[in-house]
C-alpha cells in the first residue's frame, strides 16, 4: 500500500488554477524530487500533502500508519527565524510538539528523540549554541533535525540548499542521501537544480506547463525533459 | 540616603502603596512574558494599536457613566485584538494601515467624547493619567485590584502551560500547523491575552507608554541571552525588577509613576546592551 | 606584573582614606556634639506625636494617591487622626466658607484637597494663613452630609 497517493488533485489560488488533475503516489523508502519552473506550484502541493492547504479537488490519502501531522517539514525560512534568539537543542525539541497531545510538557521520550537526532546530524557540539549565531548551513541542518523529530517515516523539504554554498550543499544532499538509504526515510524534496535530482531521486514529478510523474530513467527519456533541455541549449 | 530610606519605609504603611507594588509586579511579569512573543512575531505595533482602542474604550466608559469600566474595556479591546490578529501571519500584512487607522482614530474620538460628554471636574486630569499612568496604579479600586490579580495570575498559568506551544508558534507557524499543532487557535489565545494584559498594563504605566512595557525587557534580554528559555526567564526578571524600582522611585521622588518605570526600562535596555556587546568582542 | 600593579594600587588607596579619615576624627568632637543635638531633636518631633495617617515629608505622587484614596474611601478613615501639608485654599459658596488643604499631582495637571475646620472659634481672613501658603495642617477625618452630598472633613483641625 502507497504511503502518500494523490488522485487528480487539482489546486487552485483566488480561482485561479495552479495543478490541474494530478495524480502519484508516494511508496515508502522512495526519494522523490519535485522538479519544476518557478511559481509552478511546488511549494502548494507540498502544502496541500502537508494539510497547510486545501485542494479545489481531488483525494491525497495516507497509507501504512501514515498521519498528516507525522510528516517531517523542512520549510524555507524566514527573516524572523534567522534572528531568533533560541538554542539549537530547543529548536530541534520543538519538533516534538506533535507528539505531546495535550501533555504541556516534554518527557524523556521526546528529549531522547531530539538528541538522538542531534547526534544523527553531527549537531551535539552545537547543541547549546544560539540558532542565529549559526550558519546557513548549520541552520538548515538544525531545520532537519528538528523535520526529523516530527516524522516517523517522510520528510518534505522545501528547497533545502537555498542560498548555501557548494561544499555545504553537497554535504547536506548527502546527509538526505544517507537518511535515505540508511534509515530508510521517505523524501521528498523540492529541488531547482534538476541535475542534483537526477543524481540522488528515484522518481521525479514534473510540475510545469506539462505534468510528469515517474523514475528517473523515464524521465531522462521523456519529452518534458528534453524540452528543458532544448531550453537551457538554446539559452547556454 | 538614608533620609529616603526612612521616607519609603514610611510609605509602606500605605495600603494603595502595598496593592500598587503587589498589582504592578503581577503586571509587568506577565506582560514581559508575552512581549517576547509579540516582539518575535513583530506585532510591537499592535500593542501599541491596541492601547489607544483601549483608551478609546475608557472614554465610552466615562461618557456612560460606568465607574468600574474594565470589564467593558476588556471586552472592547479583546475583540478588537482579535479582529486585528486574526490570521496571524496574514493580518501582519493587510492591517497595517488598518491599525495605524483605528490606533490614532480611537484616540482623537476618545478624546473628543470625553471633552463633549463628560462630567469629570478635572477632565485633562483623568485624560493625562489615564495616557501617561502618573498614579494610576495608586488609585486602584478595590474591585479593580482583585481583578487585576485574578487576570495576571491566569495569564502567567497560561504563559506556562502552553509555554512549548507558544515557542512553536512564534518560531515557525508553518511547521508548527504541519505538524498537529492548532496554530491559529493558538493565535487566537495570544492575541486575547495580549488585549488583556494591554487594558491591564494601563493601570501601571498609562496608555501612550504601554509598548515600552512590554518591549524593553524583552529587547534587553534578547541582547545578552541565547537560548529562548532563558530570554523568557530574563526579561520577565528584569520587567519586575524594573517596575519594582521604578514605582519605588517615584513614591520615594515624587515623580509619575507610569513614566518612571519607563525610564528605568531604558537604562536596563543600555545597561544589557553594553553587556551583550562586551561579550561579542570577548568571543 | 598586572596583579603587583593593583595591590600597589589598593595599598595607596588605603592610604589615603586611612590618612583622611584621621583628620576627621580628629575633628570629629566638635561636630560629634551638634550631631547629637539635632538627632535628639528629631526624636522628639516623632516620637509620642504617631499620625494614623501622616503625609507630611512623603512625595506629592504618594500624597495625592493618598488623598485620593481618601475621598474615594472615606469608610476607611473615619476617625483616624491624619497630618497633611499642603496649599491653603478656600472656596466659598452660597452656604458658607470652606477651608482646604490641596496637593497637586506629579505632573501638577490636578489637584485633590481636604477640607478642614479648625478647633475653636476662627474669623476669616484674620486668623487663616494667606492663599496659596504652605501649611500643615492635623485632625480628625470625618464625613458630612451637606445637599445630599457626602464631604470629608478633618475636624478639630490644627495648623502647625
Amino acid at each position: 500500500m502507497a504511503l502518500l497517493t494523490c488522485e487528480n488533485v487539482t489546486l487552485g489560488y483566488d480561482g485561479k488554477k495552479i495543478i490541474e488533475s494530478l495524480s502519484f503516489t508516494i511508496e515508502k523508502g522512495d526519494y522523490l524530487c519535485i522538479v519544476g519552473e518557478n511559481g509552478s506550484g511546488k511549494t502548494t502541493l507540498m502544502k496541500a500533502v502537508l494539510g497547510l492547504k486545501s485542494p479545489v479537488s481531488g483525494k491525497i490519502s495516507y497509507g501504512e500508519g501514515l498521519k498528516q501531522s507525522r510528516i517531517g517539514y523542512l520549510p524555507q525560512q524566514t527573516i524572523v527565524q534567522k534572528d531568533f534568539p533560541a538554542s539549537v537543542y530547543e529548536i530541534i525539541l520543538s519538533g516534538c510538539q506533535n507528539r505531546l497531545g495535550f501533555r504541556p510538557f516534554y518527557g524523556k521520550a521526546e528529549k531522547e528523540i531530539a538528541l538522538r537526532n542531534i547526534e544523527k546530524l553531527g549537531l551535539t557540539e552545537l547543541k547549546t549554541r544560539c540558532y542565529r549565531e549559526l550558519s546557513g548551513g548549520q541552520q538548515q541542518r538544525v531545520l532537519l533535525a528538528r523535520a526529523l523529530c516530527a516524522a516517523t517515516s517522510m520528510i518534505l523539504l522545501d528547497e533545502p540548499v537555498t542560498g548555501l554554498d557548494p561544499a555545504v550543499t553537497a554535504e547536506f544532499y548527502g546527509i538526505i542521501n544517507d537518511l535515505n538509504k540508511k534509515d530508510k526515510m521517505t523524501v521528498v524534496m523540492i529541488s531547482h537544480d534538476v541535475n542534483v535530482s537526477l543524481k540522488y531521486a528515484d522518481k521525479i514529478l514534473h510540475i510545469g506547463k506539462e505534468l510528469f510523474f515517474g523514475t528517473k530513467d523515464e524521465y531522462i527519456s521523456s519529452a518534458v525533459f528534453s524540452e528543458l533541455n532544448k531550453g537551457g541549449e538554446s539559452n547556454g | 540616603m538614608a533620609d529616603i530610606i526612612n521616607k519609603l519605609a514610611d510609605s509602606f504603611q500605605f495600603d494603595i502603596v502595598r496593592y500598587a507594588l503587589i498589582v504592578g509586579v503581577l503586571i509587568a511579569l506577565c506582560s514581559s512574558l508575552f512581549g517576547v512573543t509579540l516582539v518575535l512575531k513583530r506585532f510591537s505595533f499592535i500593542g501599541d494599536g491596541l492601547s489607544h482602542v483601549a483608551f478609546g474604550a475608557i472614554a465610552i466608559a466615562t461618557v456612560l457613566n460606568i465607574t468600574d469600566n474594565m470589564p467593558l474595556v476588556l471586552f472592547i479591546t479583546v475583540i478588537s485584538a482579535v479582529l486585528l490578529l486574526r490570521t496571524g501571519q496574514n493580518a501582519k500584512i493587510r492591517g497595517d494601515a488598518a491599525i495605524a487607522m483605528i490606533s490614532v482614530g480611537s484616540l482623537a474620538v476618545g478624546y473628543l467624547l470625553m471633552n463633549v460628554f463628560s462630567t469629570s471636574g478635572n477632565l485633562s486630569g483623568d485624560v493625562c493619567s489615564t495616557l501617561f499612568g502618573s498614579y494610576s496604579i495608586l488609585t486602584l479600586t478595590e474591585s479593580k485590584v482583585w481583578l487585576c490579580i485574578a487576570l495576571s495570575s491566569a495569564v502567567i498559568l497560561i504563559y506556562v502551560f502552553f509555554y512549548n506551544r507558544i515557542f512553536s508558534v512564534t518560531f515557525d507557524e508553518n511547521f508548527a500547523k504541519a505538524t498537529g499543532v492548532r496554530a491559529s487557535l493558538y493565535n487566537l489565545l495570544i492575541a486575547v491575552i495580549i488585549a488583556v494584559i494591554i487594558v491591564l498594563a494601563m493601570n501601571l504605566v498609562g496608555s501612550l507608554l504601554i509598548s515600552a512595557l512590554v518591549i524593553f525587557p524583552a529587547l534587553s534580554a534578547m541582547r545578552v541571552f541565547k537560548s529562548f528559555k532563558s530570554v523568557t526567564v530574563c526579561s520577565a526578571v528584569l520587567s519586575v525588577v524594573c517596575a519594582v524600582i521604578g514605582m519605588l522611585v517615584s513614591i520615594a521622588g515624587g515623580t509619575p509613576v507610569g513614566a518612571t518605570i519607563v525610564a528605568v526600562d531604558i537604562v536596563a535596555f543600555i545597561i544589557f546592551s553594553v553587556i551583550g556587546l562586551c561579550l561579542r568582542r570577548s568571543r | 606584573m598586572k596583579k603587583a600593579l593593583s595591590v600597589a594600587l589598593a595599598l595607596c588607596m588605603m592610604f589615603l582614606f586611612s590618612c583622611s579619615s584621621g583628620d576627621k576624627t580628629v575633628a570629629a568632637p566638635s561636630n560629634g556634639a551638634e550631631v547629637e543635638k539635632e538627632s535628639a531633636a528629631s526624636l522628639i518631633d516623632t516620637a509620642g506625636f504617631g499620625y494614623d495617617v501622616d503625609l507630611v515629608g512623603l512625595s506629592s505622587t504618594l500624597v495625592y494617591a493618598q488623598v485620593y484614596d481618601m475621598m474615594v474611601y472615606p469608610e476607611k478613615y473615619i476617625g483616624k487622626s491624619v497630618r497633611i501639608c499642603g496649599m491653603f485654599e478656600v472656596y466659598s459658596n452660597n452656604l458658607g466658607i470652606y477651608f482646604a488643604c490641596v496637593v497637586p499631582d506629579a505632573l501638577a495637571c490636578c489637584t485633590q484637597g481636604i477640607e478642614f475646620d479648625l478647633e475653636g472659634e476662627h474669623v476669616y481672613p484674620e486668623d487663616y494663613p494667606e492663599i496659596g501658603e504652605l501649611i500643615t495642617v492635623s485632625g480628625t477625618f470625618n464625613t458630612y452630609l451637606e445637599n445630599g452630598m457626602t464631604y470629608a472633613q478633618l475636624q478639630g483641625a490644627k495648623l502647625e
